[in-house]
């Protein structure tokens, strides 16, 4: 196919119908070469310190065929923010001259074994470079013959441009990680050499052995070799931790079950389950000795790595190591995708049929009346759950069990408690208040994300249900118990409806749009059984006149709950429907009893003025020179966000012509209607200029009119041009209403009808669903706790939890609700915790054990647990007593590799011994021997060493010298060896003057 | 008019004190009429338009409130997820100039976006008994950081100028309309990581 396109190609000017798969290979990779703009790269810098770690590495990668084999080419880079200095007065007339920068780097001691780079890196120490290797899923490179066939056509691409980057082959399976190349450039060519191998070859196990085969391929001609500079790092592993405990060991939720408290339903759970630390690894690393001063060959070894001048160390963790909070919120979110409804769960549910609910309600009523003495009652759901006989229960597992659903129910309704036990009731509430406000400063990126979310105030009716129903679901029985906590919830929810209770824990007034619908629906319920003990208080009033006068008193509204629950005489409560000014009541109460003198006057409109709230200023009627009263009006229906879109979308519905226009003003009218029927009851002989001069008075202009005959000036007011206009819409309006105090209007919030509709609501949410409305306050309770945990965790987590927190505000407004990948993260965060808690109760407990010195082995446990603890309360603030040790945990925590100070003589490295001391014990003693050994006589046990034999052995043997030929010019060779129980790898960069052959 | 080509659909509030002109700014701005005879609004209007605005059409759903007190505690809950807010004063009357500050905190409180679009308008600049400098105006709006105008409903001056740069501004305002999420998270490089995409080196034995 190929071929057919180039046969047509007859416009190119370079001619490849005859060139072979090979010449066209070559070409592609000269292209690649060009693109990369690889001849003109200008000669750099040296390497600074760990730039090879630190610095910020890129990739570009392209294909090559070669026939129909499939190659990739990546070129990996150190993007480096200091442009090449072009010493342009220096190079210009040896431009051809320039050094290839692997040539420097090969030699350079400023980065042996980076934390984190490529291999290639690791092993040559390069800044720059390309590596060709088959594409996945192709053949390997096997044989020898194909890999010379590939060298050398790299080496003539690399000659044709002039190209002084290293290039790589990568031969065997990948996993081999065998490599060999070639660079070429500023007149010296370097080999890349490699022998891998599965085991140690008895005379390379040691630096003599490997210096002696360095220099044999060297095959220096000189007589005196220059010496050989050396760069030694041994590895040692840790991964006995038997002497020290996990500190989170997993609650045992069976045990919980017991004595399951209001606190611990309202918290999710923190921690891992298992200890998330895996492996330490311990760096000991002599950096540049000359070969004549280390001795290391076959009967001796001056490496001694308590005495190696710099150590460092890295930790390896679990992946997804098990952690609770990450658990509970899992399974709960599991939950969104399961399709069952209530009744699948539960069977045949009783409350759905309201008839037999009365039963129910009778029992409840009992309860609720408080008893003249006090007497320990059974508790409300107690109750509850015994007049409903005839639930099903599926299976006994999967419901939640009596006593436990109780405790759940007083922990959602604190005060149904109070109200049996006698409790104050409005603690609760004003506990509530007070917690909205209270949380610590956070840092305010954090504050103003998580303050965005779309949830449910901290510890609310809504937060708590949502609590409840995730520990529900973990540990009693999934689903089903979901299923049958929140029918409990629904038949409390009516049960309070009927029975005029308030919710607890809810802001009062209107629902705030700012929480999620669940929370609105709830304080929406709220708002219905207010108005409802509102309006059956005021048509007891109405019945007993006499007692009503007297006792006008007003009341916050968070005063009601406590009369509500607390007091039987339910005459002493009062709340007015009408009012929206409650301290304003008595003046509206005062009318019945309205001194003669004004009745004479209105004796005129055969009318009694009715619902006064007070008076407008100093405003008197334009007509009858009466005071202008302002009415006691219907407050305006709350709404929550649905009802608002439904409200909005038939109001958009009714089009943008006039008619629409009009009938969406008549639609909306309701409320203008209602407080112009108070207003003329209230005032008697009003106009709608009266009307308009309190409710809009913009339309009311009044203009100074001069008078002729009296040569004065005078005061006129008229309506606005708008309101003139004959039947406008509030002309018609007025005209059309009857005078009707508020009182006895007809509701403009009908709270039966809305009330009816949040319990059908709640009643035929799926589990699926509740789920997913109380999904927000779980996440949000999640990031709070993870928030709680900031000091003990890792330096980032703030950070991270800044952006987890501003993903997570997205995902809870958003209509699709992705939670998992919220999920995951805050697994990872957790985890993270976990890792840093570990850790540092391990650091910790080494060390109070060699504090205590020798003796008493068993106690100390309970110290240490103490220390750590109280170190990890004091977190990152630098008063610790912890000597670094804290500092030094964070640190390992964020870099790849963390230096020790003082290498293994520093407190630090004396700690670290210690805990592979223990370890080696461990793995080495039996019961007793080891308790003994852990109260700190280790030198009783002199056979068993101190460290494990290393799990790796590095080399690094750098030197320059002629080659090929004595007269050529020194050139930079190098060798890096690793031996490790089942590796043996040589790495060779073997440089030769290519002009002085 | 296909509604395919649209870019976006931008819901528009227009606020201020009763009788500033907010029914007659947004009726000519839709219509290009003035109707001296128009209602006080009741409760809230809406009207639709569909704008050009540097290539792109937009489709403005513009919701014009009620001024009146009374009216306050049903029309905010009517602010809810609009992307712009024009602020409407007369500048023949100081004190719907003064009210301003309540108006935007109303918006301040019941608006759901918080990045959402504020343009103040002076409208009827028509007529001669001005009581509110224009520099007043812009001081104003300065401070708030708004858009500012200065129209007239009556002789059409500045109203579609008014609506333009609003929408233009929304549409340069990243977040506010588009309903894609884009921005993904990163977990920040401190964080422990085993693998560093590279193959890591010998250290993983
Ligand atoms: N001269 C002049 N009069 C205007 C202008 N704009 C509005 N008006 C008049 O001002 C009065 C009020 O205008 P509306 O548009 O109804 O005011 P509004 O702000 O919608 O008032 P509410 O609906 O009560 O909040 C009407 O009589 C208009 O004719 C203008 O630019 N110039
Ligand atoms: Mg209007």
């Amino acid at each position: 196919m190929a071929s057919g396109e180039e046969d047509q190609d007859v416009f190119e000017i370079t001619d490849f119908t005859t060139a072979s798969d090979w010449e066209r290979f070559i070409a592609r990779i000269e292209e690649i070469f060009h693109e990369w703009k690889l001849p003109t790269l200008q000669q750099e810098c040296p390497l600074k310190r760990e730039e090879l770690t630190n610095g910020k590495w890129e990739e570009a990668c392209e294909d090559v065929m070669f026939a129909n084999f499939r190659f990739l080419m990546t070129r990996y880079y150190l993007k480096r923010d200091v442009e090449p200095e072009i010493k342009n007065d220096e190079l210009e007339d040896q431009v051809e001259e320039v050094l290839s920068s692997a040539i420097e780097d090969i030699i350079s001691r400023e980065n042996d074994f980076p934390a984190r780079a490529h291999c290639l890196v690791r092993w040559f120490g390069l800044r720059d470079f390309i590596v060709l290797c088959p594409t996945v899923g192709n053949d390997i490179i096997a044989s020898e013959n194909r890999a010379k066939i590939l060298l050398s056509s790299l080496c003539i691409a690399i000659n044709n441009t002039n190209s002084h980057v290293p290039v790589f082959i990568q031969l065997s399976q990948r996993s081999r990680r065998f490599f060999l190349g070639i660079c070429e450039g500023g007149g010296i060519r370097t080999n890349f050499e490699m022998v891998h191998l599965n085991k140690v070859p008895q005379h390379c196990n040691h630096l003599a052995g490997l210096l002696s085969v360095f220099k044999g391929k060297l095959s220096c001609p000189l007589q005196l070799i220059p010496p050989v500079d050396v760069t030694i790092r041994f590895t040692y592993a840790l991964h006995e931790w038997s002497p020290y405990s996990w500190p989170q060991s997993p609650p045992d939720i069976s045990d919980i079950t017991e004595d399951i408290t209001p606190s611990l339903l309202g918290k999710l759970p923190f921690g891992a389950l298992e200890d998330p630390i895996v492996e330490l690894l311990l760096f000991t690393t002599w950096p540049c000795l000359s070969e004549d001063i280390v001795v290391d060959n076959d009967i001796h070894s001056d490496l001694d790595l308590t005495q190696a001048p710099a150590w460092a160390v890295k930790v390896r963790t679990k992946d997804e190591p098990a952690c609770l909070l990450g658990e509970f919120l899992e399974e709960f979110v599991a939950l969104c995708h399961r399709k069952e409804s209530q009744q699948q769960l539960l069977g045949k549910l009783p409350g759905e049929e309201f008839d037999d609910s009365n039963e129910i309600s009778q029992a409840l009523n009992k309860l609720a009346r408080p008893h003249p003495i006090p007497v320990t009652l059974p508790n409300l759901s107690a109750v509850v759950s015994k007049a409903r006989p005839n639930l099903h229960k599926k299976s006994e597992v999967s419901l939640i069990d009596d006593s436990l659903l109780d405790k759940i129910l007083i922990f959602l309704f604190p005060n149904s408690v109070s109200t049996l036990t006698g409790d104050q009731g409005s603690e609760k509430n004003d506990d509530f208040q007070n917690c909205v406000e209270e949380k610590e400063m956070l840092p305010a990126e954090l504050d103003d994300h998580i303050r965005s979310f779309k949830s449910a105030p901290p510890d609310s009716l809504t937060w708590r249900l949502a609590l409840a129903m995730c520990q529900v679901n973990h540990s009693y029985g999934g689903i089903a118990a979901v299923a049958h906590l929140w029918h409990e919830f629904v038949l409390e929810m009516r049960y309070r409806w009927e029975n005029n209770f308030t919710l607890p824990c809810l802001e009062w007034g209107a629902p705030n749009l700012a929480y999620c619908l669940l929370h609105q629906k709830l304080q929406m319920l709220n708002c219905c059984i207010q108005r409802k003990i509102a309006r059956e208080w005021q048509r007891n009033q109405q019945s007993f006149p006499s007692t009503a006068s007297g006792s006008a008193i007003s009341l916050s509204p968070q005063k009601t709950e406590q009369m509500n629950s607390e007091s039987e005489d339910e005459e002493e409560f009062f709340e007015c429907e009408d009012g929206n000014e409650n301290s304003e009541i008595e003046s509206s109460m005062d009318i019945d009893s309205s001194p003669s003198s004004e009745v004479s006057v209105n004796k005129k409109m055969q009318l009694q003025p009715e619902g006064r709230l007070r008076q407008c200023g100093s405003l008197t009627l334009l007509l009858l020179d009466e005071p202008l009263y302002i009415p006691v009006t219907q407050e305006p229906a709350p709404m929550t966000e649905d009802i608002l879109e439904e409200h909005a979308e038939v109001l958009v519905q009714l089009g943008t012509n006039p008619e629409g226009a009009a009938l969406r003003a008549r639609m909306q009218s309701a409320c203008l209607t209602s407080d112009m029927e108070a207003f003329k009851a209230a005032n008697p002989g009003a106009c709608l200029e009266d009307f308009v001069r309190w409710y809009s008075p913009r339309d009311w202009i009044e203009e100074e009119v001069y008078e002729e005959g009296t040569n004065t000036t005078r005061i006129e007011g008229h309506l606005s041009p708008r309101m003139q206009v004959s039947g406008n819409m509030w002309q018609e309006a007025w005209d059309n209403s009857r005078p009707v105090p508020a009182r006895r209007q007809k509701r403009l919030f009908d709270d039966t009808k809305e009330a009816e509709k949040i319990l059908h609501f709640l009643a035929s949410l799926k589990p699926a669903m509740v789920v997913h409305h109380l999904l927000p306050m779980v996440i949000h309770a999640a990031i709070l706790l993870l928030v709680d945990h900031i000091p003990e965790g890792p330096r980032s987590l703030s950070h991270t939890l800044e952006q987890i927190a501003a993903k997570a505000a997205r995902v809870i407004r958003s209509s699709e609700h992705k939670y998992e990948e919220i999920l995951k993260l805050i697994c990872q965060a957790e985890a993270n915790v976990a890792c840093a808690q570990s850790l540092m109760s391990k650091f910790c407990q080494t060390e109070s054990k060699m504090k205590s010195g020798s003796g008493e082995s068993g106690l100390p446990q309970q110290a240490e647990k103490k220390k750590s603890t109280k170190l990890k309360q004091l977190g990152t603030s630098d008063e610790t007593d912890d000597d670094g040790v804290w500092e030094f945990v964070l640190n390992i925590l964020e870099q790849p590799e963390v230096d020790v100070p003082g290498a293994g003589k520093g407190k630090l490295g004396k700690l670290l011994r210690r805990l592979f001391a223990e370890a080696q014990m461990s793995t080495h003693l039996e019961g007793d021997e080891k308790l003994e050994f852990s109260g700190g006589k280790h030198h009783h046990y002199p056979m068993i060493p101190e460290f494990p034999p290393p799990v790796g052995r590095e080399f690094i043997l750098r030197t320059k010298t002629p080659r090929p030929a004595s007269y050529s010019n020194h050139s930079p060779q190098r060798m890096y060896c690793v031996l490790s129980p089942n590796e043996f790898r040589l790495g060779g960069a073997f440089s030769e003057d290519t002009t002085f052959q | 008019m296909a509604d395919t080509d649209i870019l976006t659909t931008l819901k528009i509030l227009i606020i201020g004190e009763s009788g500033v002109g907010k029914s007659s700014l947004m009726l000519r701005f839709t219509d290009d009429v003035f109707d001296p005879g128009l209602s006080a609004t009741i409760g809230v209007d809406f009207k639709v338009k569909v704008l050009t605005v540097d290539g792109n059409r937009a489709k403005l759903a513009i919701w014009d409130t009620a001024g009146s007190e009374r009216f306050r505690t049903l029309t905010p809950s009517y602010y809810r997820g609009a992307q712009g807010a024009i602020l409407v004063y007369d500048v023949t009357n100081r004190t719907s100039f003064q009210k301003l500050d309540l108006w935007l905190n109303e918006l301040e409180t019941y608006s759901t976006k918080s990045n959402i679009v504020k343009m103040l308008v002076g409208n009827k600049i028509d007529k001669e008994a001005r009581v509110v400098t224009r520099e007043e105006g812009v001081k104003y709006a300065r401070k708030h950081s708004m858009l500012f105008i200065e129209a007239s409903a009556k002789t059409r001056d500045g109203v579609q100028c008014a609506f333009e740069e609003l929408v233009e501004k929304i549409i340069q305002t990243p977040g506010l309309w588009e309903t894609d999420q884009r921005s993904e998270l990163r977990l920040s490089d401190g964080a422990p990581t085993q693998q560093g995409g590279q193959c890591g080196g010998y250290c993983v034995i």
